[in-house]
């Protein structure tokens, strides 16, 4: 089928007015999953069986007059670092015990559960959510729709890929360094890491204790909205979940931003050495596209940026390791090479400076919340560069000393904040750049508000990889 | 006045610490990331941060 909704805003409303069933959307994706997952790599384990289970639930509950919202029939991934009852979670890993996944769905699957979603499968990642794509052990390497040499970005990589080519209308991700944003602007989707706590993160595997958040990803911010609204709230088993109460996302998307105030950071963003000239032009196409439609934009400059950003990328280096520092050194080998790198590099830092890095913390989140309070949000590109190539990827290539500098994702895991990614346009060599929207703490509603106006106004989120068209997936 | 020592033992030192089985050309990646590591903190002892709290929080209260 190739004339299907696009968005799960679109499939919520052709499933009410009776022009689809959940069970055909199920099937168009699980048709789409038999041709283009071979060739991206997207899933680490499908589940069509389940989701066509599922899907007629779905579609009984529509006839019995039972309507549980709008993601009810919908088919969604879940990346496999997240328990689900239904398959083993690997974490994209030969070390992960696989007893770690009796414990049944994380409290977030739950919840997407409860409101009649269709879980289509577990989808790749990195190992651990930590690393770069391994050919060498035995999982799917992801590939991004837009050109299959180049990667998808990580390690939301399956969920952003499955997106993008249409196999799922939207999918869990997680975030502890732009691991939700990185794979939605790579692959030209929307995903939103919301603020720390928000999302309870029990039931998923740790990659950072401090820094990990659980989040939407989806084709367009209205629809990150419906899922935030699912998955938000507070759980006990969660220590760092936040108890505040959950604001109604979707009635504040009314597409307008007249009257908003939006701050623009350059000096760490465009003007950094080694930002693509297309991402400068197509950031300030959409903040003038934005001004036009009322917006007023002040240019701001994020104090000790540098320094924040270095504090992320320790407190991530060592967290990461305490999680894996007892099966370093007998499971070396089952480590991934690029993981052995990444997580064993918090070896290298001193408990005095993790601690330093948390003073940062305090400093950083005072001095943003203070520069930022004018304003109802901060936009910023989501990355300086599109997706890499496949081929040289590697941890020297991604983490050696300047090349993170054009990764504008991590320091909004550090302080916190909430933080969209959403298409702004293209590369001249046909690869998706992404805008960014930040707000302050628990100020998603803001958020999806700028993003959605912004997608009434622009049809990036629209666009469909040449992949997905040439096998049919799209008309 | 102490012998200045060289990354290479440095960092083998920690690795050998850990338990971690690494090769000869892994070591060589671990050296080259130290000195990333080092500049990261060292630039972290900013004047702003002098007499701040550690975002570190431990409270019983979730217990109660």
């Amino acid at each position: 089928m190739t004339d299907l909704p696009m968005t799960i805003k679109d499939a919520a409303a052709a499933l009410r007015a009776g022009s689809i069933t959940s069970v055909q959307l199920t099937e168009a994706m699980i048709e789409r999953a038999n041709t283009l997952d071979p060739k991206l790599g997207v899933y680490i384990r499908r589940l069509d069986e389940a989701a066509l289970t599922d899907a007629a639930r779905a579609d009984a509950d529509f006839a019995a007059g039972i309507d549980l919202g709008p993601l009810q029939g919908i088919p969604l991934g879940v990346k496999d670092i997240i328990a689900t009852d239904d398959a083993p979670t690997t974490a994209q890993s030969l070390v992960l015990d696989p007893r770690w996944g009796d414990q049944g769905d994380a409290p977030v699957v739950k919840r997407l559960r409860a409101a009649g979603a269709v879980i289509t499968g577990k989808t790749s990642t990195m190992e651990f959510a930590n690393g770069l794509p391994d050919p060498d052990k035995p999982f799917p390497v992801p590939h991004n729709p837009w050109n299959v040499d180049y990667w998808t970005g990580g390690s939301g990589s399956g969920t952003g890929a499955g997106i993008a080519a249409g196999l799922f209308y939207g999918g869990l991700g997680t975030d502890t360094g732009g691991s939700i944003r990185g794979p939605a602007a790579f692959c030209g989707i929307s995903g939103i890491k919301p603020t720390f706590g928000l999302v309870p993160k029990n039931g998923c595997t740790f990659n950072g204790f401090s820094l990990d958040h659980i989040g939407p990803m989806a084709r367009s911010a209205w629809d990150c909205a419906a899922m935030l609204q699912v998955m938000a709230g507070y759980d006990p088993g969660d220590a760092c979940s936040a108890n505040v109460a959950v604001p109604d996302y979707l009635v504040e998307l009314a597409g307008s931003v007249g009257g908003l105030k939006l701050a623009v950071e350059r000096d760490n963003h465009t003007r950094v050495d080694g930002v693509l000239p297309e991402v400068v032009h197509l950031f300030e196409a959409a903040g003038g596209l934005l001004a036009s439609a009322g917006a007023g934009i002040t240019e701001v400059t994020l104090p000790n940026w540098t320094v924040i950003k270095s504090a992320h990328t320790l407190t991530s280096n060592v967290e990461k390791y305490v999680y894996h520092k007892v099966d370093m050194p007998s499971r070396w080998q089952d480590y991934g090479r690029n993981t052995r790198f990444s997580s064993a590099q918090g070896v290298l830092v001193d408990g005095a400076d993790y601690v330093q890095a948390q003073r940062v913390r305090s400093y950083g989140v005072k001095a943003v919340l203070a520069l930022l309070e004018p304003y109802d949000a901060l936009i910023v590109p989501a990355n300086g560069k599109t997706a890499p190539k496949l081929e040289g990827l590697s941890f020297e290539s991604q983490w050696g000393s300047n090349v993170r500098q054009t990764s504008f994702t991590g320091g909004w895991n550090f302080l916190g904040f909430p933080a969209i990614a959403i298409p702004m346009g293209f590369s001249d060599s046909g690869l998706p750049l992404s805008l960014q929207i930040i707000g302050k703490p628990f100020r998603e509603a803001v958020v999806f508000r700028i993003a959605d106006a912004f997608q009434r106004l622009t049809d990036w989120h629209l666009r469909v990889p040449p992949i997905a068209k040439l096998e049919g997936a799209y008309a | 006045m102490p012998e200045t020592i060289s990354p290479e033992t440095l960092v083998r030192a920690r690795l050998d610490a850990a338990g971690i089985p690494y090769s000869d050309e892994e070591l060589q990646v671990f050296v080259n990331q130290y000195a990333v590591v080092q500049k990261q903190a060292a630039s972290l002892y900013i004047p702003e941060t002098r007499y701040e709290e550690p975002n570190l929080v431990f409270s019983l209260t979730r217990y109660l």
